[in-house]
């Protein structure tokens, strides 16, 4: 896997520039996994597209709600989840040095144990029996086995996150009274995170929907597993998004050739964001009866403050693009731009998902307003809304990111070639997503509604004129789709191209020397104790009382629906 | 930690307007009872049809310009799936789920909640022009999940 | 590390931290627009709710 130009003797005394060896292959096993689903769900979104233009139709073997949740679990869980653990092993590698080899097996286990929930997971989709999409509401009823490949996803993923914070806390111990890495410190907010966020799924596979479909309960609590679902579900969403930032707060500095405009801002952002991205789930619900106004309101608050940590960012990130610009000669108000890397896809492709970013916060901000989330509920905007959060800002990120992890990690150049294909590749990526999420926000206020195969509601009006609009068009979304499809088969291209074509040779892992304010970095941001408590405290103030009045003051219960699905 | 005088500008602004945000949804929720779609009832969701009001599914009449509909949703249709009302008339919609969770929406409107089993959910519109008024389940609810529609006729 | 194309090579220079407030203008002005768009795309969509009552 790896040039022999490194040596074993590198091992050791080279920590902290590569990521070693033994531990680029675990990450490189994530990423092979993480290309291949994304083909697939790539065909799987292009045929989407495609169907709901009414310009083909597919086979009777094949499903629409089949492919969708084939897209959705191959896409927004499959590849953002292999791809995450890639990048955070190979980071902490890079940054913490070489893990154990006993942590190392662990996160080998940690591997395959997500490996068989995915695999279990996908033949049960292949077989039909699990049309559920990646959201499996109850009382809808899928293959039991389904709930068991997801428990083996998240048991996977926990082990996995446990060999991460075996090994910060490790360097922590070794190195007593230093301030750990950023990267190190990142990753185990993420972790942290995604570890608390899963309770909820856990909860809710293990205790409600596995008893329920092998038979042994009867009936299930409907609103009381939506919520434990969206408990889970909106941390998620920052389980993507953190690692993004981690690249922009962390490797992009080093890419444009600066330095990080501020060490405690960010890692500020990063505790906020661990108190503050679960206790709000209830967004996703505000239009369902059974909670009660106030409780919805309360965490329509707290959503909001989970917005302030991304306005810092903002700051930070331009706040660091500008210095270095200037830095490098560039004067006047903007004429410093010119001094950034703009011919760097590695640089570009997650400027272009920063740029995303900002239509895509905005309207995450309407998402959430409470009643006015009754305007686009379930409509098409909000699939038009995560294609630019998790399809775009998080995607090209993680674009970015491959241009140097995987030649990195497999010993190869960042040739002039590639940079080429990337900067194409991500300028289809962004004009495809302008017309496939444009047009669907748009459609979307509309009324046209999401997760809905080719329909025209018996030809009414108001179904007409989501087919007749020029840009407000099903037609434009496909035309999108089909751009996006081109741009993934270039990427997969290039996955390629940088793990068996490219020339051999060394490709640097970005990471930015510390902001100049480091040092001053209160100790407090380390006292992990603190911050996890404070998120469980938030945790209980936000649902124990809501919680507690669903089960207590249930209806009966719902008994499983698996015909529906097939 | 030090914060960029720039910075304190534009967090003082950012989080400026998301206070002003909140304060303009919760005044019109609050004080003037503009509210998302929370309503509290429950139903035996294998037994909808025993009780009123969903014994008898379909409109009442509740005073001259005011509707209540009472609507069964389920794979893949609605109960009844067409009620007519003259124009100007305010509906009251109560919906529930006899099987699986699905939704009650309007297009161009502001009727857009979600039904879940077990509960009853309603929102209320005035239909102040005529019409013919498509309603859709938004919410995926099984492989013939694009046929669920219902229409309501307002006339003049 | 080797590097394979220097126009891709990352500028060691040293970055002046000065933070005086000349040099984060642009970054002002950019995050104000930022804030600007949020603004107005919210108020666009708030209007709207309100059109459907």
């Amino acid at each position: 896997m790896r040039n022999s130009a490194l040596k074993v003797e590198d091992y050791n005394s080279n920590i902290g520039t590569t990521v070693a060896p033994k531990d680029a292959k675990l990450s490189m096993a994530h990423i092979y996994i993480a290309f291949s689903a994304f083909l697939v769900g790539a065909i799987a979104g292009l045929l989407q597209g495609l169907v709901r233009g009414g310009m083909i139709e597919l086979p009777n073997w094949l499903g629409y709600y089949q492919i969708l949740t084939a897209h959705g679990v191959l896409l927004a869980l499959v590849f953002t989840t292999y791809f995450i653990f890639a990048f955070l092993f190979a980071g902490m590698s890079r940054t913490h040095g070489a893990f154990s080899d006993r942590l190392r097996k662990l996160g080998w286990t940690g591997f395959t144990v997500l490996t068989i929930g995915t695999l279990l997971a996908a033949i049960l989709i292949i077989l039909n029996e699990a049309s559920v999409l990646y959201t499996f509401y109850a009382p809808l009823t899928a293959h039991p086995l389904y709930y068991v490949g997801l428990t083996l996803f998240v048991v996977g993923s926990w082990i996995s996150g446990a060999t991460l914070l075996g090994h910060y806390f490790g360097w922590k111990k070794a190195h007593k009274g230093e301030r750990t890495p950023l990267f190190g410190y990142m990753t185990v907010a993420t972790i942290v995170l995604w570890i608390i966020a899963c309770l909820g799924v856990a909860v809710l596979v293990l205790l409600q929907m596995i008893p329920w479909a092998f038979g042994l309960t009867d009936e299930i609590n409907v609103l009381l597993s939506r919520t434990l679902f969206w408990y889970f579900g909106h941390p998620l969403v920052y389980f993507w998004l953190l690692p993004a930032y981690i690249a922009w707060y962390v490797s992009i500095p080093k890419i444009i050739g600066g330095k990080l405009f501020s060490d405690s801002l960010a890692r500020m952002a990063f505790v906020l964001f661990l108190l503050f991205s679960i206790p709000v789930g209830f967004h996703h619900q505000l239009m369902e009866s059974g909670i009660s106004e106030m409780w919805k309101f309360i965490q329509t608050v707290l959503t909001f403050v989970v917005i302030v940590p991304s306005l810092m960012t903002a700051f930070s990130i331009f706040g660091t693009f500008e210095q270095t610009g200037r830095a490098k000669g560039g004067t006047g108000i903007l004429y410093w731009l010119h001094k950034l890397p703009w011919k760097d896809v590695r640089f570009f492709a997650p400027f272009m998902g920063m740029i995303i970013f900002i239509p895509a916060g905005a309207g995450g901000i309407i998402n959430a307003s409470f009643q006015m989330n009754a305007v686009i509920h379930n409509t098409l905007w909000v699939v038009g809304h995560f294609h630019l959060t998790v399809g775009s800002t998080v995607l090209l990120t993680f674009f970015g990111i491959s241009y140097w992890l995987i030649p990195h990690l497999t010993g190869r150049k960042f040739t002039p070639f590639l940079n080429r294909l990337g900067m194409v590749q991500t300028w289809l990526w962004a004009i495809g997503m302008f017309f496939m999420s444009g047009a669907m926000h748009l459609i979307g206020l509309l009324g046209a509604p999401r997760r809905t195969a080719y329909t025209t509601y018996q030809n009414h009006p108001d179904a007409l004129v989501w087919f007749e609009g020029i840009f407000t068009n099903y037609v434009t979304i496909a035309i999108g789709g089909v751009i996006l499809f081109v741009a993934a088969v270039m990427m997969f291209y290039n996955f390629i191209y940088m793990t068996w074509l490219a020339p051999k040779g060394d490709t640097e892992f970005p990471i930015s020397e510390p902001a100049e304010d480091a040092s001053e970095t209160p100790k407090v941001f380390e006292n992990w104790k603190l911050w996890i408590g404070i998120a469980i405290v938030l945790i209980l103030f936000a649902y124990t009382i809501p919680i507690y009045d669903m089960i207590v003051n249930a209806p009966p219960g719902s008994p499983t629906f698996d015909f529906l699905i097939k | 930690m030090h914060l960029h005088r720039y910075e304190k500008i534009w967090l003082t602004f950012g989080i400026g307007s998301l206070v002003i945000f909140l304060t303009v949804l919760g005044v019109s929720a609050f004080a003037f009872g503009q509210q998302p779609p929370s309503h509290m009832a429950k139903v035996d969701p294998q037994n909808v049809r025993d009780a009123a009001p969903f014994d008898e599914p379909g409109l009442r009449q509740i005073n001259e310009t005011t509707y209540q509909a009472n609507i069964i949703a389920m794979a893949f249709t609605y109960q009844p799936n067409k009620i007519e009302v003259p124009v100007g008339s305010t509906v009251r919609f109560h919906v529930t789920s006899s099987d699986v969770v699905h939704s009650f929406t309007i297009p161009n409107t502001n009727v857009n909640f979600m039904v879940t089993p077990g509960h009853i959910n309603m929102a209320e519109h005035t239909f102040t022009e005529a019409g013919s008024y498509l309603v859709l389940c938004n919410e995926y609810c099984g492989t013939g999940h694009h046929y669920m529609q219902m229409t309501i006729e307002v006339v003049e | 590390m080797a590097k394979n194309n220097s126009n891709l090579e990352p500028n060691r220079n040293h970055v002046p931290t000065e933070t005086n407030s000349s040099s984060l203008k642009g970054t002002l002005i950019f995050t104000m627009s930022i804030g600007l768009f949020i603004v107005l795309s919210w108020s666009a969509i708030f209007f709207l709710f309100l059109n459907r009552m």
